[in-house]
């Protein structure tokens, strides 16, 4: 083994990170190189000075810091969880208290000025004359079945639904 | 309070009262045990600190905040701890990470000032009320001089150094805290002291 290959393992050696055979040639190496044999003193040095050293200080308000900042985000937490229960409550109270929805749209109860104009689009002959009808009515929303244009399929096929208003 | 490295090495693991390792700490924790956290909190605490500063720099004024994010994201993590590795491994990536996080909020934040930090001689000066006078001058000159040079090593060095040489973490664990390849390690680490070994003859010639 030569210099440069002992130099890149001389730390990993000094940690006793390096297979068995590895180990034992940087150390023979180092027997006889007092280069190499220098510098892992050097290293060993530097390896020992920074474990000599003191941990950091740490501020006495650092724990206070942390349960503070925990019970900060806890309290937070609730409010929010808090908000949401009100706003859920007053949408349900808001939805309660809305107008009914169109009949027919939307599953809502069909009542007779929808009604008459939901027919089957074998049964219109003239979109034009039940949208007259449907507005006379008075519906909110009319939906009259456009007939095929095959006269053939006009009794059973519905070819698209129209919104009149 | 500067802790005593001769004994911290050794006494820092049982500083909890809890006799419990780490790993099921955190699982008392996750099962509603508070008091584990405390034990936690009294083990890394220091340890957890250091890093920051050694991630951050020690001129960054964010240290403590940010060494609070991790203990605060430990909290918020801790049902995430699934025990294949050591819970120190998986501490130390949470750290890192915030971090992170912090340098690139910093980045982002161009209008803000740039931080201006604690001097090293005040920190290193702080009183140590376990030792008498001449045996903290020498101490905290020492500790200056090391820490001086630490510091004008690469965040990447400090880490891998501090990971290696406090933390007595194996190269393998390391790499995983890191993620980046063992050899990587290997390497990071041994220029790591070879810089540092340079940077500490240079200041005991100044000195």
């Amino acid at each position: 083994m030569d210099c440069q290959s002992v130099f890149d393992r001389l730390s990993a050696d000094l940690d006793g990170e390096l297979p068995p055979a590895e180990a034992a040639a940087v150390r023979r190496h180092i027997q006889t190189c007092a280069e190499c044999s220098r510098t892992r003193g050097q290293l060993e040095k530097a390896r020992s000075a920074f474990r000599a050293i003191a941990l950091e200080p740490v501020g006495d308000n650092f724990d206070d810091g942390i349960f503070r900042r925990l019970r900060d985000g806890q309290q937070r937490r609730r409010w929010l969880s808090a908000a949401a229960g009100v706003a859920a409550m007053l949408g349900i109270v808001l939805l309660l208290r809305a107008p009914r929805p169109a009949p027919g749209i939307m599953g809502g109860p069909r009542t007779p000025p929808f009604a008459a104009f939901d027919i089957p689009p074998g049964m219109i002959t003239n979109p034009a004359d039940a949208a007259a009808d449907c507005a006379r009515s008075g519906a909110v929303v009319c939906h009259v079945s456009t007939p095929c244009a095959d006269e053939l399929c006009r009794s059973a096929t519905v070819a698209a639904f129209t919104d009149i208003h | 309070m500067i802790l005593n490295p001769a004994v911290d090495r050794v006494t820092i693991a049982t500083a909890s009262s809890s006799g419990d390792s780490d790993e099921q700490l955190i699982r008392r924790y996750v099962l509603g045990d508070r008091h584990a956290f405390g034990h936690l909190l009294d083990r890394y605490r220091q340890r957890i600190v250091t890093l920051v500063r050694y991630r951050l720099g020690s001129r960054s004024l964010w240290v403590e905040d940010v060494a609070q994010d991790v203990f605060l994201q430990v909290h918020r993590k801790a049902r995430s701890f699934e025990g294949r590795s050591a819970f120190k491994t998986w501490l130390f990536g949470v750290a890192l990470n915030v971090c992170r996080d912090h340098l690139r909020r910093e980045r982002r934040a161009i209008h803000s000032s740039t931080s201006g930090g604690e001097d090293d001689a005040a920190l290193a000066a702080l009183p140590c009320e376990s030792l008498d006078p001449l045996e903290m001058l020498e101490r905290t000159e020492r500790d200056a001089l090391i820490r001086g040079a630490i510091e004008r090593l690469t965040h990447a060095n400090r880490i891998v150094l501090h990971l290696r040489d406090w933390e007595d973490l194996s190269y393998d664990e390391i790499a995983e805290v890191l993620a980046v390849p063992v050899g990587t390690v290997r390497s990071r680490l041994h220029n790591a002291r070879a810089k540092l070994a340079q940077e500490l003859a240079i200041g005991l010639k100044r000195s």
